[in-house]
């Protein structure tokens, strides 16, 4: 079972900041390691997080520079969470699981 | 060309500079490292550079999403007095790719949808932007058919338009055509379309591509590939009176995406928003002719629809977005707060072009009951 497109998308700020808050990662990288962490469940297309991820970049939550991968080959652009991306982040994570909690709330009651 | 430049160039069109630089040398950088993963495989080096760029998805996924990023906003939150204006760069923006400078005005509120009263400060309102895609699917669970998603879609405005509105100049060049895409997919901008046909109803226009050849839903269809009329009852537009008071005329901010307030969706699958409102107008017009309504208010936005006549000789209009929430519906305006006009939607006008022709028609608004 992989992700729900909109689901994806509509929380993919947080997705990107979560897997960005342990360490600096290429692009590529980025994509592995979100399916690694969840069994796959995350299958994004490369393509689509390059958007995001500029756009984080331009609000200052991430800060992004060109080095060398212990892969070999040319510079890949790392992206890093900064101190505004990991507040946030935090942000971010209370308002999901405060929805989160409110809709299992629902289900509770039914 | 090889297939890596030719996806380079794809994904980075609609960037300029540096920045098309940028996104050039990071997409090569990642993809090479994929390949050179696929080689260890024991893929060749063409093979493993082709299943990377699948991998990667289509170069639209990255050149519209940094067209989102880059381009996009230095247009979106400019301070543009009026439709014109807006329309004119997003033309020029389609046809040369120019880069447009433009001034940040700063933060603008979001509206508030939960209130029954407009706004009275401008806020920003998400763009009815028609999500192809999205139609597509809704279409299939319904047992529908698409069976094209366009690339984009065209619009051409015939000749000077009369459209003068807070100080802006009248006309603009003569078929100048909009195409938008966003985040990957294809979404037509429904605002300028309607705004030019609303206050420029004596104007010819042509909607080119607006729909696929053939659109299925359920039983009926829209056939714009032979030579046959309009047959379905189901296809609409919906309205957007608010959506121009803020991004037009007061010329805010556009360009966020919005899969339920999208325009053109077949009315089975609008969202369920509580702002729904249904007129049921009586017409002197036979079984299944097509009209649309417009409401207009000293040039400051309209609603739309499209129905089709029913059986009993009645029009059923209905108003389901989140813009229609402020929508004064048909029996005030009556009374004079506005002006109410349905248009007859008529034929296809060119058979091998597919154009589609929305004709203006005399006010012919007989009766309401809600």
């Amino acid at each position: 079972m992989t992700a729900n497109p909109n689901l994806l998308k509509g929380n993919l700020d947080l997705i990107l900041l979560s897997i960005l808050e342990g360490s600096e990662m290429y692009g590529l990288e980025i994509v592995k390691e979100a399916q690694a962490r969840t069994d796959g469940f995350f299958d994004f297309k490369e393509g689509s997080l390059y958007p995001a991820l500029h756009r984080l970049t331009e609000q200052k939550l991430l800060i992004a520079e060109f080095k060398y991968s212990p892969r070999g080959g040319a510079p890949v652009r790392y992206y890093e969470i900064t101190d505004k991306g990991k507040t946030v982040l935090i942000e971010k994570r209370a308002e999901f699981q405060h929805f989160n909690k409110n809709v299992e709330a629902l289900w509770g009651k039914s | 060309m090889t297939n890596l430049e030719r996806y380079l160039q794809n994904a980075s069109r609609g960037t300029y500079g540096k920045t098309r630089a940028l996104i050039r040398q990071e997409l090569e950088a990642n993809i090479r490292l994929r390949g050179k993963e696929l080689e260890h495989r024991g893929l060749s080096e063409t093979q493993a550079i082709t299943r990377a760029l699948e991998e990667i998805g289509a170069p639209n996924l990255v050149s519209t999403g940094m067209t989102g990023v880059y381009t996009m906003p230095k247009i979106t939150v400019a301070a543009i007095p009026a439709a014109f204006a807006l329309t004119a760069l997003v033309i020029a923006l389609s046809i040369s790719r120019a880069q447009v400078e433009t001034t940040v005005v700063g933060t603008i509120p979001e509206c508030d949808f939960t209130s029954t009263n407009p706004p009275d400060v401008p806020c920003a309102i998400e763009s009815p932007y028609f999500k192809v895609s999205s139609l597509k699917t809704e279409l299939e669970k319904t047992g529908g058919t698409l069976e094209i998603i366009p690339e984009g879609f065209n619009l051409q405005f015939l000749g000077d338009l009369k459209f003068k509105m807070d100080g802006t100049p009248t006309g603009t060049p003569e078929n100048q055509s909009v195409n938008f895409k966003r985040e990957g997919e294809t979404f037509f901008n429904m605002p300028y379309v309607l705004g030019l046909i609303a206050t420029q109803s004596n104007l010819p226009v042509k909607l080119e591509g607006l729909v696929n050849p053939r659109l299925t839903v359920g039983n009926t269809a829209i056939d714009f590939a032979g030579a046959a009329p309009i047959k379905t009852t189901m296809f609409r537009f919906v309205n957007l009176q608010t959506q121009l008071q803020n991004d037009l005329h007061l010329g805010l901010k556009f360009g966020m995406t919005r899969d339920c307030t999208n325009l053109a969706l077949p009315r089975l699958f609008l969202c369920g928003v509580p702002s729904q409102k249904t007129h049921h107008i009586r017409v002197n017009a036979p079984q299944g002719t097509i009209f649309a309504s417009l409401e207009q208010r000293s040039n400051k936005g309209f609603s739309m629809d499209i129905a089709a006549v029913n059986s009993a000789g009645v029009l059923e209009m209905k108003l389901a977005s989140q813009t229609a929430y402020f929508v004064n519906d048909f029996k005030k305006l009556e009374a004079g707060q506005g002006e109410t006009i349905l248009l007859r939607l008529t034929n296809r006008i060119d058979a091998r072009a597919k154009q589609y022709e929305i004709a203006a028609l005399p006010a012919t608004l007989i009766s309401s009951a809600k």
